[in-house]
């Protein structure tokens, strides 16, 4: 029997498995996939160059699950886009790399607005897990924290902004907009044998020397390393299992090949199948003692769900017509970045509650043309020598809202409907409401207002459209901890109220969503509670 | 004619009143599109459509001092979408493409593939807020710039590439630009 099944291999699972390995705690992960080689990676194909390869029998992992495989149901008119990344680091091979620390701004924010549960902990209670993460993934960035963006303590250097961002710079400042250096985990600099970035800006096809934090080379083999840590390869969980006492027992699995189904019993169970799937699998772990899911006499498991909402604006910098291609690929993504703002005092109050911040991905010439063309009209000869002028003139301005946990907005199973293994389906039910589209036109207005600024070509903009749900692929509250087992389902270091050998340590945890994206709060709060159930362990209260 | 955005070059000018390179587009491979056995062959298209939808790529991105849609393969390229694509999407092109070719006809006598290039572009002027065209831009432009045509010849792309540093901004004028200039 192992000291502890670690259920998922991505930023959750593997640092549970890294923290628990290293203090001498014998570890099973349960991987729903299998590890994507390094080598097969597609970091270095352009467009043109895929159809040899293919020919040679070469393809590039599929990261992306295939929706087929694992259905999800949702409501007539209303979409959720859900990508799931099931094998060996799930999706931080792919992620997007973006380390932002919550703040006090983030963890006080229900008591200060009076919308929804409070979170248990504050910034000092995650603060010495944020530095130790840090320097662990090595995250690239400024010297520039603020009350909405602290700590900067083991930040590599800060690559240099894109022309297009220099622009950026100046606009905000004009504006009294704040603009920082981006913060990513993208190696600047070697770090801990990994070779440094070399700016290839293809980050999303996965990266060839692992210069980016991702769970399957930067925890995962140093859990390995230990002895003290097993890996099942495509082993689907479909259940927890409890016992008489109402603790869990073990998991139930599917193995992904065979369709065999297995079981296996360890002490404890951590839950890090990322937050949907870790949902799923807590709604169905349904027994006489816990009728609607494991762990949710308080019916909140499933609600809840937040995440942030987003748009899109485009414009073409004059300044930068016609110069010619200039290689703007960087560590992908943007070098700068807009840091939440509408909270200070020299701002008018905004008539909804929380914040947004602005990335700027695809600033500047972009592997292909086609993201300008695609927004420009008219055809012929002019239309070619028009995008051919605006190609490296681009400014994309991405604008992330923080949408609000609302006990509507939930993941449920669907009995009726079973997956290849006859485990039902979950089914998502979301839409987003009146304080998030007053929030989208006050981020239209925001990068309207940057654009004008400098003059620049603003691609029209629907002010009606926002990304569908879903498409932030930040998800979270449907498990969510708090001080109070009547309307949370967790504590504050990730452990089951109900179930005190069972933690949840993905997304799925969080009371609520923040503006920021979440891998790096993901990575210090499951740090946090690998800590803690070591030591419970060692001292025989679990 | 199409230039409604921005005045056409001389060199430009020049190519277009000499004739078009004779490429078949049956020969070689977009590059974006699974090899067959011999020649490409269409996968969704009719024999009878390939020529109309080559032409109508080619107006969109035409041949200048870098190639156009057509040497590009680009109608491949479209072929391909649309045969993975579902049968909504499908009839809705195939329907714009029979719609094009009656009116063409019934119109100038001829079937749009048989016009000339000055009144193709003037029909597809006409026609350019249709959701057909907007699909037929939008694939076509797909296709070219994720060609080596589109990317290397005409946009000068060379990146993703390995570099030992990232310089940023190198440009004096820029770093001093100040708003309001």
């Amino acid at each position: 029997m192992a000291d502890v099944i670690v259920i998922g291999s991505g930023a959750s699972g593997g640092m549970a498995a890294y923290n628990l390995t290293q203090k001498g705690v014998k570890v099973l992960m349960l991987d729903a996939g299998d590890v994507f080689d390094r080598k097969n990676f597609w970091t270095h194909v352009l467009p043109f160059e895929a159809d040899g390869r293919l020919r040679r029998g070469d393809a590039p992992p599929q990261f992306f699950l295939d929706k087929k495989e694992q259905p999800y149901l949702t409501p007539e008119g209303r979409p959720f886009d859900l990508a799931r990344v099931w094998g060996r680091g799930g999706k931080t091979n792919v992620w997007g790399r973006v380390s932002l620390r919550m703040s006090d701004l983030d963890f006080t924010a229900a008591e200060r607005d009076g919308w929804g549960i409070p979170w248990p902990i504050r910034y000092a209670d995650i603060a010495p897990y944020y530095d130790r993460v840090e320097e662990l993934i090595g995250v690239c960035g400024g010297t520039d924290d603020s009350d909405a963006l602290p700590g900067s303590r083991f930040l590599m250097p800060a690559p240099a902004p894109r022309c297009g961002e220099v622009f950026l710079q100046k606009a905000c400042d004009k504006l009294r907009i704040p603009i920082v250096a981006g913060r990513r985990a993208n190696f600047t600099r070697p770090h801990r044998g990994f070779p440094a970035c070399h700016y290839c800006g293809a980050c999303g096809e996965g990266c060839d020397t692992a210069s980016f934090f991702n769970s399957a080379d930067h925890l995962i083999p140093f859990a390995l390393e230990t002895g003290n840590l097993e890996i099942r390869s495509n082993a689907v969980v479909a259940r927890i299992l409890v016992d008489d006492r109402g603790q869990a027992s073990g998991v139930q699995y599917f193995e992904r090949q065979t369709g065999a189904e297995r079981q296996v019993s360890g002490r404890v169970i951590v839950l890090g199948a990322s937050a949907m799937d870790s949902t799923r699998i807590l709604l169905n772990s349904r027994s006489s003692r816990f009728p609607n899911g494991l762990g949710n006499g308080s019916d909140q498991l499933g609600r809840n769900f937040c995440e942030q909402i987003m748009v899109h604006v485009r414009g073409f910098l004059p300044q930068l017509f016609g110069r010619g291609y200039v290689n703007d690929d960087g560590i992908s993504g943007e070098h700068v970045y807009v840091p939440r703002f509408n909270h200070r005092p020299d701002r008018e109050k905004p008539d909804y509650l929380r914040g947004f911040g602005i990335q700027f991905w695809s600033t500047g010439a972009q592997t292909t043309g086609a993201d300008v063309a695609q927004r420009l009209p008219g055809f012929g000869a002019g239309f070619k020598a028009e995008v051919k002028k605006r190609y490296p003139a681009l400014l994309s301005l991405h604008p992330f809202g923080e949408v609000l946990p609302r006990p509507e907005n939930r993941v449920t199973v669907d009995d009726s409907r079973t997956d290849r293994y006859g485990v039902p389906l979950m089914k998502v039910d979301v839409t987003f409401g009146e304080n998030e589209r007053k929030m989208r036109k006050h981020m239209y207005d925001t990068c309207e207002e940057i654009l004008h600024t400098l003059g620049a070509e603003i691609v029209p903009i629907d002010r009606e459209a926002n990304d569908v749900p879903g498409s932030a692929i930040h998800e979270h509250g449907t498990c969510r901890m708090g001080k109070d087992p009547k309307n949370s389902v967790l504590n504050s270091f990730n452990q089951m109220h109900e179930v005190p050998n069972l933690f949840v340590v993905d997304g799925s945890a969080f009371t609520a969503a923040s503006e920021k994206n979440p891998t790096l709060s993901i990575l210090a709060l499951c740090w946090r509670a690998s800590d803690y159930l070591a030591e419970e362990m060692r001292a025989g209260r679990i | 004619m199409s230039e409604r955005i921005g005045p056409i070059g001389r060199r430009q000018a020049i190519r277009r009143l000499s004739a078009p390179a004779v490429v078949s587009l049956f020969h070689g491979y977009h590059p974006l599109v699974p090899r067959q056995e011999g020649e490409w062959k269409a996968r969704f298209f009719q024999q009878s459509e390939v020529e109309t939808v080559a032409r109508i790529a080619e107006r969109i991105l035409p041949e200048t001092d870098t190639p156009g849609a057509r040497s590009a393969l680009v109608h491949q390229y479209i072929d391909f979408v649309l045969s993975r694509g579902d049968s909504a999407d499908q009839d809705r092109f195939r329907d714009g493409l029979r719609w094009i070719d009656q009116t063409c006809q019934s119109r100038f006598g001829k079937p749009f593939a048989e016009l000339e290039g000055g009144r193709q572009d003037e029909f597809l002027t006409g026609i350019s807020e249709s959701p057909f065209f907007r699909e037929a831009k939008r694939l076509t432009v797909d296709g070219y710039y994720r060609s080596e045509a589109g990317m290397k010849q005409e946009l000068g792309f060379e990146g993703n590439t390995f570099l030992s540093e990232f310089e940023g901004c190198t440009h004096p004028e820029h770093k001093s630009w100040s708003v309001g200039e």
